[in-house]
């Protein structure tokens, strides 16, 4: 409510006012607002640069109609809508219209502190690298200077475990080919004079870093775009996206109809509420919050070309040089979401109210950080809404909703530093429309209906705004917005110590801190959740324990949060969708169970589940818990058009206990009776309806997800509790345990069992991970195999090799207590290169090793170019693995040694 | 398990909730009334029946029971607040107040005012006990006693004149006026003829040299004579005046507030209490009580009373906590039957009454007295505020966390947003002042009117804040068991003009 009042603010912009920025320090009345926005470029195909004529002149905008359709319509006139545009056109796709409901630029883009200087990694550092070496080159493409300047940045650490974070950060980005050096407390101020270092462990430098000014990277942008062909019209405001047949098929603007077959909402902060409006609507999960900075008078010493990005996170706080002055901001622990019941229109280059107590504790940690601010005066207090994401992950790709709408919204605050990265593998998506390698995380997939709940949103964001700074510990699970969707047995497992951890919104335990069993001894007293660390955690021998109890006994765990669907049809339809579908040979006698993969068109694994054929024309998929979107999605994209096969999502009518071990074929006996559950009867990979206790048709399949022996008991949800008492009861006996998802984990580690999302991901192939076994090319007859997706591209890698390895390590000399441990994501040397990194680490218990899961390359030392891999390359080569900075031998095994 | 978890907060009723603690309670009060009396069983199973059952529910058998929305709640804490902003140069800047009745009907009563003649404040808080009658008569009276009798010669020669030329009633004091507000019509005439009497007398025996503390000590003494002879005053039918009576016979505890320039004056009688808030020069608060409790926890009171009977009564003149075994104030307005003689209650009381109410060991009357414990204390800038309350805040509420609750809603409210012009102050100032406002911030403010933030805290707060079921218990208490856990709250805040009280130093 109070913070809906929105203010005017100062908005000179361009160079016409002597700054580079959309605002100056002298005040103007916000009329100025309106008539310098002259200085927009109403970006024609011409490419005539106005820009050069509104200094001079004043000319009222030219209304040019709209076009009546256009292969792609952008939504946004933001730093990413812009790119998005001129990637496209860069990549050929020309007819595209860009629209923007005020000017470009603004909505949030314009108050952007321009930073490019960020601590992240994988498909984000990607992103936020090309757009680095974007930035600089954009000027002599289009006469706009982006205000890129390259000083470099440096993040300071107050505490050890900072520098840990750094060093493992570092590990990780030199392995992406960024230069970095971390930096002793005495040689910052070689850096950054300004900054005081006594309290100081150290620090990360990262030369290539710089600033850009946000509006002119969106201008430059833009006129790149314009000049190859995009049409740019400001004012124009989106207002439905029109559907037929389940596809886009226009974009209903205030100024009429565009009929295109692409449309891309770049919308920022408007992107939920532009979501809602198609039929179906697409959910794009992001909430606002305020974000807050100030700019001080110059400095004595801060220099525009050489003074670096500072950011000190255990301060929450970074300043970068402005004007001789410095732009001063942070992202404090205590945020302040806004705009939960809708954004005030129109929001047109305007900020929010100041709200200086709130930005105290900032205040406080910069000015402690460089004293010398504390002498000079403030020019301006910017309070901008910007928006987030429930995992600080921007939203990209395709909506699996509506095919042909694309998002590209929610970047975090991250926006001028990604802008360019996520324009480029936005048009790459667009084109192509498959998503580029290594995008699931960004991918709006990730998230369902959950997800995009506001009240959700409101709360959730208030823990995104301040993680760019939160120290990065491993294994981190959201703390807000929890207990969303559970299992019939939460109660149950939490009384029995659970400590959860959340997937897809779901609850699930992580490991037990206080097994009911006399051995419990083992949570460290003071443990609290959420607390991390980079060494041994306080949860190993918790986790020993139900390990234990899985290798030589029998254990339980919930896994009801997995994706079940359910498929049939009258006839044999759905046979045949599925071994199109399925790398592996589905049509299987009733009762079998299997695992296969489902790939995409280049063999890479698009699913990786389990399928029991539960009647002839009936079968049940598991997918992993966050494929509940993805896959669902993957299937119905593959329908029969003649609406044939119908699936259904029976995640929420289903709870799955696992009963897991050596015994747990003994058990099941008890529960059952022993001709049932004998061998003969019950192998392994079948499935049989059970009855347990007083619940009736169980649906029990003899496999667990880690190797062992064991059963998934896949129980109607109102049977859940009696099923789970009644093993419970029985199983006192046996000395039966529950477990959770670590011992999971750290079960399937040492059986080098890759897990999709985590090890897996679209890119990979089986002949990359050791599954030929799992395809099936010869499906039905050996001379006329069933088509599967994917096959020829794997018939292709069947002959040339592959050219990334699935491989296990096993690290030598690691000290388990006072070694840092692996996590996952750790580089892997080989001969002085770095080959691959790390997917899954944890400690071996039955090995008593450190078991690392990753994969291998073998790039040509003069072109780059990934070579094939042999296995003499795997077994002969010596590999290392780097632990924030300590590299440890490590032996690599293409199998698991038998456990 | 429900908010009765809470250890129950009652002086009479120190261990458990039997039957005769509530007897005892209520007698002690003053005005034993039969109906509860016969009640007293049932009061005691409804108690009984909130406890944790074993089946882990707590067992609500009463629908009287059903806890409030938040918005409810809300509604009934703010049904009787009010907020007054002084309008004039004063040393009070403005004032919350707020009545939480426990009782029904409410027996404590409130007033504040301005004098008409000399432009001070003066705010009373008033206790009612066995009734209402006295605390009624005592809100409506006493402010223009203390007005009168504080009048210096011309402020009274006006005022005579003022008196003799009006139709109506002369005011002395301009009162600020509360939703739930009433007077008396019937003693209206009564009052002022009464007040008249006083100022003529004032004027006639004026004496130059009176400190105000005497002013002071003679309006209550005054006003409380008055009381006690309009009681014995028969109506011109010859019928006894009951209402005078009732006023007479029930008892009220008073503090009054006196705000002249920088200098404050606290007039108590009973167990009500005023508290100063003080923000010191490091920034943090610290209360100064400015009255003490007239109760059996006050060894000088004890000593007091026993000096002035016969060494013979001191086993009981002062028994179970309680004035004679009775009442628990030990000074107060109106409780005639501990004041008047046995001759004049059994041709009074008795007689009115027609049974016998005189207290066992009766021998050296009066044993009750009004004459107010008078403290002096000159405002300094540091004096932010003065909370008065009567014992149903005090019962729940340390004096301190009172006012550190005062004080924070108080800077809270002060918070609003801060803009700084642009280029005048340097970020170091504005971090220093930042850092201030912040030592003081706490918890969100739900009521803009102090004295329901304090009675939410009195009723539902705990260590991490408030406990809306708690809250909502308290509010939803059945009549006949809410004694047991409240008591009428009646608080009146009076915030200090700073730069006003600065311009007096």
């Amino acid at each position: 409510m109070l913070s809906h009042r929105a203010v005017w603010t100062n908005c000179v912009r361009g160079r016409a006012s002597g700054g580079r920025w959309p605002w100056s320090s002298v005040k103007k009345s916000p009329q100025l607002c309106h008539r310098n926005t002259n200085l927009d470029i109403r970006w024609v195909s011409s490419g005539v640069d106005r820009r050069q004529l509104s200094s001079t002149q004043e000319e009222p905008p030219v209304e040019k109609p709209l076009p009546s359709q256009a292969q792609v319509v952008i939504a946004g006139g933001g730093a990413i809508g812009c790119s998005v545009a001129y990637h496209l056109a860069k990549f050929g796709w020309t007819d595209v219209v860009l629209l923007e409901q005020g000017r470009l630029s603004c909505g949030t883009t314009w108050h952007a502190a321009g930073c490019c200087a960020m601590l992240v990694e994988g498909i984000v550092r990607t992103m936020f690298e090309y757009s680095k070496q974007l930035y600089p080159k954009l000027e002599a493409e289009t006469g706009i200077d982006t205000g890129w300047q390259q000083t470099g940045s440096i993040y300071v650490a107050r505490t050890e475990d900072r520098m840990i974070a750094y060093r493992r950060h570092a590990d990780a980005i030199r392995a992406m080919g960024v230069e970095c050096e971390l930096v002793s407390p005495r040689d910052i101020s070689v850096y950054h004079p300004l900054l005081r270092v006594d309290d100081l462990k150290g620090a990360l430098w990262v030369p290539g870093d710089g600033v850009a000014t946000p509006a002119d990277v969106t201008q430059a942008l833009a006129k790149g775009a314009a000049m190859k062909g995009v049409q740019i019209h400001e004012k124009v405001g989106v207002e439905k996206v029109l559907t037929v047949s389940g596809r886009v098929n226009a974009v209903r603007t205030n100024k009429g109809d565009i009929r295109c077959d692409h449309f891309v909402n770049c919308t920022g902060q408007w992107a939920w509420e532009l979501g809602q409006q198609s039929s179906p609507s697409v959910r794009v999960p992001l909430h606002s919050c305020e974000h807050f900075y100030i700019i001080t008078d110059p400095v004595a010493g801060a220099n525009t070309a050489t003074t670096p990005v500072a950011q000190d996170p255990d301060g929450y706080n970074y300043m970068r040089e402005w004007n001789g002055g410095f732009i001063c901001g942070g992202f404090e622990p205590t945020p302040k979401p806004v705009f939960t019941d809708g954004i005030p229109s129109p929001f047109e280059f305007q900020l929010l109210e100041e709200d200086w107590d709130h930005f105290q504790p900032v205040l406080e940690q910069i000015l402690l950080r460089m004293p010398a601010l504390k002498e000079v005066k403030v020019q301006k207090f910017l309070n901008g809404p910007e928006s987030f994401t429930p995992d600080l992950f921007p939203n990209m790709g395709q909506a699996p909703e509506l095919p042909g709408y694309f998002v590209a919204a929610g970047m975090n605050s991250g926006g001028i530093a990604s802008a360019g990265g996520v324009g480029k593998v936005m048009a790459e998506w667009i084109i192509s429309g498959d998503p580029p390698a290594g995008t699931w995380p960004v991918d709006i997939r990730r998230f369902g209906e959950m997800h995009n709940n506001r009240r959700y949103l409101r709360e959730r964001v208030k823990e995104i705004l301040p993680m760019p700074y939160a120290q990065p510990y491993p294994k981190p699970e959201f703390q807000s917005a929890r207990k969303m969707r559970m299992s019939p047995l939460y109660t149950t497992l939490e009384k029995a110590g659970a400590v959860f951890g959340v997937k897809m919104g779901y609850e699930r335990a992580n490991w037990f801190s206080k097994p009911e069993s006399d051995d419990f001894m083992d949570v460290p007293s003071g443990w609290r959740a959420g607390e991390g660390t980079y060494g041994k955690p306080p949860w190993f021998n918790a986790v020993q324990e139900e390990y234990m109890a899985c290798r030589q006994n029998v254990a339980i765990m919930d896994m009801s949060s997995f994706t079940k669907f359910e498929v049939r049809s009258s006839g044999d339809e759905v046979v045949t969708y599925l071994q199109r579908l399925c790398c592996n040979e589905v049509d299987v006698p009733v009762g079998t169970v299997l695992h296969t993969g489902m790939l995409n068109h280049y063999g890479g694994y698009e699913n990786d589940c389990s399928l029991a054929r539960l009647a002839e024309n009936l079968y049940l998929i598991i997918s992993p818990s966050n494929q509940m979107v993805r896959s669902w999605e993957w299937l119905h994209r593959h329908l029969p058009k003649e609406g044939t096969v119908q699936i259904r999502d029976i995640t929420p009518y289903y709870a799955a206990i696992n009963v897991l071990g050596p015994r747990s074929r003994e058990l099941m006996a008890e529960l059952t009776d022993a001709v049932t559950m004998s061998s003969q009867y019950f192998p392994s990979f079948t499935c049989r309806e059970l009855s347990i206790g007083f619940a009736p048709r169980i649906r029990a399949m003899s496999l667990s997800h880690s190797g062992e022996l064991g059963w998934m008991l896949y129980v109607p949800q109102e049977y859940a509790l009696h099923v789970y008492d009644h093993i419970m009861h029985k199983g006192r006996d046996f000395g039966i345990r529950n477990v959770g998802y670590y011992t999971i984990a750290h079960l399937r580690m040492e059986r080098a069992f890759a897990f999709w999302g985590i090890d897996l991901d679209a890119s990979v192939t089986p002949f990359e991970c050791q599954r030929e076994h799992r395809v099936k090319f010869g499906k039905e007859s050996e001379q006329d195999g069933v088509d599967f997706i994917g096959r020829s591209a794997l018939l292709k890698q069947k002959q040339e090799g592959v050219r990334q390895k699935f491989v296990m390590f096993l690290l030598d000399n690691h000290d388990l207590d006072n070694d840092l441990w692996p996590w996952g994501g750790e580089p892997i040397w080989e001969g002085g290169r770095v080959v691959g990194r790390t997917t899954s680490a944890g400690y071996g218990y039955t090995l008593k090793k450190q078991v690392c899961l990753g994969f291998v390359h073998n790039p040509d030392p003069q072109t780059g170019e990934h070579q094939i891999i042999t296995n003499n390359f795997i077994t002969k080569s010596k590999f290392e693995i780097q632990i924030a900075g300590k590299k440890f031998s490590a032996a690599a095994r293409l199998f698991p040694p038998q456990i | 398990m429900s908010a009765f978890a809470v250890p129950v907060r009652r002086k009479a009723v120190v261990s458990g909730l039997g039957r005769l603690g509530w007897q005892v309670m209520m007698r002690g009060r003053g005005g034993s009334t039969p109906a509860v009396l016969l009640h007293s069983r049932t009061v005691f199973s409804s108690a009984v029946l909130l406890q944790h059952q074993p089946g882990g529910f707590t067992h609500v058998h009463r629908s009287s029971l059903a806890k409030l929305t938040p918005q409810q709640a809300t509604n009934v804490l703010r049904a009787n607040d009010a907020s007054f902003v002084m309008d004039f140069d004063s040393p009070v800047h403005r004032f919350d107040s707020n009545q939480l009745a426990s009782n029904s009907p409410i027996e404590d009563r409130r007033a504040a005012g301005r004098c008409l003649y000399s432009g001070d404040m003066l705010f009373g808080v008033f206790d009612g006990h066995g009734g209402s009658a006295c605390a009624q008569t005592v809100s409506e009276r006493l402010l223009d006693y203390i007005a009168v009798s504080l009048m210096d010669y011309k402020q009274l020669c006006d005022y005579k004149s003022s008196m003799e030329s009006s139709t109506g009633r002369a005011d002395a004091v301009r009162r600020f006026n509360f939703a739930n507000d009433y007077s008396s019509q019937e003693g209206s005439r009564r009052y002022t003829d009464a007040l008249y009497k006083f100022a003529r007398e004032v004027l006639a025996a004026y004496d130059e040299e009176a400190e105000a503390a005497d002013c002071l000590r003679h309006a209550f003494e005054r006003l409380d004579e008055d009381i006690s002879s309009e009681a014995q005053t028969k109506l011109p039918n010859g019928q006894v005046n009951f209402e005078a009576l009732q006023a007479a016979y029930a008892g009220a505890t008073t503090v009054v507030a006196y705000v002249h320039g920088a200098d404050l004056y606290i007039a108590n009688v009973g167990d009500s209490g005023a508290v100063i808030g003080v923000h010191n020069e490091d920034g943090t608060w610290e209360p100064r009580p400015l009255s003490s409790d007239h109760n059996a926890l006050n060894p000088s009171e004890i000593l007091r009373i026993r000096s002035e009977h016969p060494r013979s009564e001191s086993t009981f003149v002062v028994k179970g906590g309680r004035l004679l075994g009775y009442l628990q104030p030990l000074r107060a307005f109106g409780d005639v039957k501990f004041k008047w003689n046995k001759r004049l209650q059994k041709e009074v009381l008795n007689t009115a009454y027609n049974k016998n109410l005189i207290p066992v060991n009766y021998y050296t009357p009066p044993y009750l007295t009004a004459m107010p414990e008078i403290t002096h204390h000159r405002l300094t800038s540091n004096d932010k505020f003065l909370i008065l309350a009567s014992d149903g805040l005090w019962e729940p509420m340390m004096k301190h966390t009172a006012v550190r609750l005062v004080a924070e809603h108080l800077m809270g409210n002060h918070k609003g947003r801060l803009h700084f012009d642009d280029g005048i102050k340097t970020l170091g100032d504005i971090s220093n002042i930042l850092k201030k406002r912040r030592a003081s911030h706490s918890a969100e403010v739900m009521d803009q009117n102090v004295t329901t933030h304090l009675i939410r805290h009195a009723l539902g707060g705990t260590d991490d804040g408030i406990d809306h079921s708690k809250l909502a218990t308290m509010l939803t208490l059945p009549e006949e068991i809410v004694r047991l856990y409240r008591d009428d709250i009646t608080i009146t805040v009076i915030f200090f003009n700073t730069d006003h009280i600065a311009s007096l130093e």
